[in-house]
């Protein structure tokens, strides 16, 4: 019963997109899997916000993974109210990975794409802030792509300072 | 020989004044030690225990500690404020146990202005905090000393409220003729005014004392230590014997004004009986510390002025009515 | 690092339109304006070593006196790069790392870990297994939120909080020690079940304990809830709307207490929770008190929840068999498990070799601190500690 309105919620949301938005969709009890083109990303996730059929309006997750051959993101809706979650899967080009930010939309995204952009090196247009959050701001690399030399002693980062007597605190 | 020495007057009062320090710290080792073990039961475990019978000479080993601790002056310090900042806290609080009577007979110096002394020489330790908190030259001391400075002015004028109407009763500045006044069990803390006062000045000391839940200048959550955080050894010493000697001291001066100061019932020496009514008074303010959280500075601030002060000018003029009222009926 | 805002590697290139109200003031121009100045605001750091940042957590703190203007917070102390060192492993083999994630609730994340791969690798989990998995949860549970007590008073001076939290908190690790082997870092959830049954006697032990518990909650409300102090530093301070709430990813007991009922224990009931009779705890005011009394308010529904676990708890295996190599099928597959801060969620991608290619994890500390920054602009200093305590993040998971 869930599949059938999950589903035909999702389609009545997406029915004004461009042909060729939504790649595939899937619905397997409260979870619906959509693969979508880069270009209707932010689209997709507006609809998805918007309509209240959908109404998957709570940013439950934002991640990527990379294969060797190919990056994607995964984005995670939830709607809290009708109780389903969308899963979001967008392929980025692994040589010059970026995306459109959707910081506006869910400010609570602002961290997740600052931290794929550190692990991955996505780069989401519009984000008010985009600079790494885990990693030291002069590391070198991007970490969990596949192709990611890690270094076999020591680390990028610099060795000890001398102290600024100017900055106290 | 000795006999001789004494018979100068400045050598006398050198001894004298060596014997009041020692009598002071000792009782400070005994609090400290007291202290921690109210702090222990209450928090539903021992205290110190290890060191002497019952951890009784812990305090002791703690002073030990910080006499051989390294003296650490850090480097962006302002090095005359950093010095000089410890003897402002410490000093005053030495200097207000001059006047304090211990029983009739028993004072170092009986000052017939002894209540005004005591406020004012108090003052002088806001000095000294706010040099500590500037002279660190450190973002989080400047933020506990300005805390303590407004802290400390603005509760002075609640306590100051409070002796105000004590001497009303007392018809006396004198602290040997407050505590005269109230012999035979008459203590003023019967008073219905005086009640009230006691309650004002009480609340009043918590925070000259910096004690939770006015302890903002040492918030140690927030500022690791506030205006002391940079001393070490010796110069932290001096704080913190000057916050439990002014604890002492603060309390010992409630006895005085309020309770009857050394009147008791025979048997025990008056002194004895101020000590004992002292430390009762301090227990509650362990008491106190141990189970309450601490206030905002805003609220801090705000409870002062719009609270304690209108009530404390309401319990003088209500002391003044009394005492007129009393003289114009016994007449 | 300085305290010298960076150049911007990616100016903005238009000005964000934030219909659920998002950041009210950018702590960057604002950190620019006010060095500009050079007279106002004092730019103050508090940690990365501090009494009250709960872990390695900096924040860059700008004042105007005692008033916050704004608060930048800095993570990435505690990282270690778990998600890069599961890709090297075999699934399994993560599990053990995974305590180390939340590490005052750590069989939050064995389970959510486990419940990836059992969903990744179609592997069931058999009855007995799920009813003492939720009574490993629940326990963990009360232990967290005993820390989150006592750790939250000392925040705000009442120290004797601490002790009377850990008091009780010891008698719940002497009982996990009792079945697990450990205090904190338990690794007591494999995929497909436990890797042991429990104890003799240890449900009575755990009755036992649930009695204490519940005869205990009247001290501690004494001594903060009805506390007329601790109501005026938590009260009104630090609000959040449900809508701000949603719109930053909040979960757990933050969020709820901003009204949102959003439990994934009964949103996405896992295990046997579905089978369990508790309450979602929501409050409305948004505020520290609110968060304060939800996490207070859960300890009363986990120990509803543990004697129902004993009462309807059947005999059979512990685990199921599972190969000596697992090779999941490629796919992708997240699980969600309710820990005490929050919705965590791994998520696994496979391609049908034994190690995978992405284990991500969504640690709620890591979305819930995001809405910091917003929430202590125009409070005071001392509201920083009271706002930072009440979200309740522990940085192993924020930086993992």
């Amino acid at each position: 019963m869930m599949e059938r309105d999950f589903g035909s919620a999702l389609r009545t949301a997406l029915a004004g997109l461009p042909e060729g938005a939504v790649e595939s969709l899937e619905v397997s009890g409260s979870v619906a899997t959509l693969r979508v083109n880069l270009g209707s990303l932010r689209a997709v996730l507006e609809s998805l916000k918007s309509f209240p059929e959908a109404a998957c309006d709570f940013p439950a997750n934002l991640t990527a993974y990379d294969t060797g051959e190919e990056m994607f993101l995964v984005y995670r809706l939830a709607s809290i109210e009708r109780g389903w979650q969308a899963l979001v899967l967008c392929r980025v080009d692994r040589s010059e990975p970026a995306a459109p930010s959707v910081t506006d939309l869910w400010p609570g995204f602002n961290w997740f794409e600052r931290e794929v952009y550190d692990m991955f090196g996505v780069r989401f247009e519009g984000h008010p802030d985009l600079r790494r959050i885990l990693l030291p701001d002069d590391w070198e690399g991007f970490p969990f792509r596949k192709d990611y030399v890690s270094r076999p002693s020591g680390s990028p980062l610099r060795g000890p300072q001398p102290i600024d007597r100017g900055a106290q605190g | 020989m000795i006999a001789q020495a004494l018979e100068n007057p400045w050598i006398r009062q050198l001894v004298n004044a060596a014997m009041l320090l020692a009598v002071i710290n000792l009782g400070v080792l005994v609090l400290i030690y007291l202290e921690r073990k109210v702090a222990g039961y209450i928090q539903s475990r021992l205290g110190p225990v290890h060191v002497g019978p019952r951890g009784w000479l812990q305090s002791v080993a703690d002073a030990v500690k910080l006499v051989l601790k390294e003296d650490i002056i850090p480097a962006p310090a302002d090095r005359f404020m950093f010095v000089l900042a410890p003897f402002f806290v410490f000093v005053p609080v030495l200097a207000v146990f001059l006047v304090l009577p211990f029983s009739s007979g028993w004072v170092a110096y009986d000052f017939s202005l002894a209540a005004l002394y005591v406020i004012a020489a108090g003052t002088v330790a806001i000095m000294g905090i706010v040099m500590a908190g500037w002279g660190t030259n450190n973002k989080y001391s400047l933020l506990g000393g300005l805390r303590s400075a407004a802290q400390l002015i603005s509760y002075e004028v609640p306590v100051v409220l409070a002796i105000l109407a004590v001497v009303f009763f007392a018809q006396s500045m004198s602290l040997v003729e407050i505590a005269e006044a109230q012999r035979g069990f008459r203590w003023f803390i019967f008073q219905p005014p005086l009640l009230v006062a006691a309650f004002v000045y009480m609340i009043g000391q918590l925070a000259e004392t910096n004690r939770t839940p006015f302890d903002l200048p040492e918030a140690e959550s927030e500022l690791v230590s506030g205006f002391h955080t940079e001393y070490s050894g010796i110069r932290f010493a001096m704080f913190f014997l000057a916050e439990f000697a002014n604890t002492f001291f603060a309390s010992a001066l409630a006895v005085v004004l309020f309770f009857g100061g050394w009147d008791g019932l025979p048997g025990l020496t008056g002194a004895l009986w101020l000590v004992l009514k002292s430390y009762v008074l301090v227990f509650v303010l362990m008491w106190i510390r141990w189970t309450l959280p601490r206030v905002r500075v805003d609220q801090l601030l705000g409870f002062a002025w719009k609270v304690l002060v209108p009530i404390g000018l309401i319990v003088v003029l209500w002391a003044a009515a009394s005492v007129v009222y009393a003289r114009g009926v016994a007449r | 690092m300085s305290l010298e805002p960076r150049t911007d590697p990616n100016p903005p290139t238009a000005e964000p339109e934030t219909p659920a109200k998002g950041p009210a003031i950018d702590a960057q121009a604002l950190h620019q304006e006010i060095l500009d100045l050079g007279t106002q605001g004092m730019v103050m750091n508090m940690g990365p070593q501090h009494p009250s940042t709960h872990g390695v957590l900096r924040l860059i703190l700008t004042l105007d006196g005692e008033e916050v203007m704004a608060c930048e917070p800095m993570i990435g102390y505690l990282h270690r790069g778990l998600e890069k060192m599961a890709e090297r492993r075999p699934y399994r083999h993560f599990l053990p790392f995974t305590d180390r994630l939340d590490y005052v609730c750590s069989l939050a994340n064995n389970l959510a870990c486990a419940q990836a791969i059992e969903r990744l690798a179609g592997v069931e989990v058999p009855e007995r297994a799920q009813w003492l998995r939720v009574a490993l949860m629940e326990l963990n549970r009360i232990a967290s939120h005993l820390l989150f007590l006592g750790t939250f008073g000392t925040d705000l001076g009442a120290t004797t909080m601490l002790l009377y939290a850990f008091r009780e908190r010891e008698e719940a690790l002497a009982l996990l020690e009792a079945i697990t082997g450990a205090r904190l870092t338990y690794n007591w959830i494999r995929v497909g079940g436990l890797p042991d049954d429990m104890p003799e006697n240890w449900d009575k032990g755990v009755l036992a304990f649930c009695d204490l518990l519940e005869s205990r909650l009247p001290e501690y409300d004494r001594l903060l809830t009805d506390n007329p102090i601790f109501r005026r530093r938590t009260e009104g301070v630090g609000v959040v709307s449900p809508e701000d709430a949603k719109a930053y990813g909040l979960t757990g007991p933050t969020l709820r207490a901003s009204g949102v009922a959003y439990d994934i224990r009964r949103w996405a009931p896992y295990e046997k929770y579905a089978e369990i009779d508790f309450d979602v705890v929501v409050l409305r005011d948004g505020d520290t008190f609110a968060r304060y009394l939800a996490r207070r308010l859960e300890l009363e529904q986990s120990v509803r929840i543990l004697r129902q676990v004993f009462d309807k708890l059947p005999e059979g295996p512990i685990a199921s068999k599972v190969g000596k190599v697992l090779k999941p099928p490629p796919g992708i597959a997240f699980s969600q498990v309710e820990s005490p801060r929050g919705e965590l969620s791994f998520t696994m991608v496979s391609d049908g070799s034994p190690n995978p290619v992405r284990v991500h994890i969504r640690a709620p500390s890591f979305a819930n601190l995001t809405v910091l920054a917003d929430l202590v602009a125009g409070n005071k200093v001392a509201d920083v500690v009271a706002i930072l305590g009440s979200i309740d993040i522990v940085l192993g998971e924020v930086d993992r």
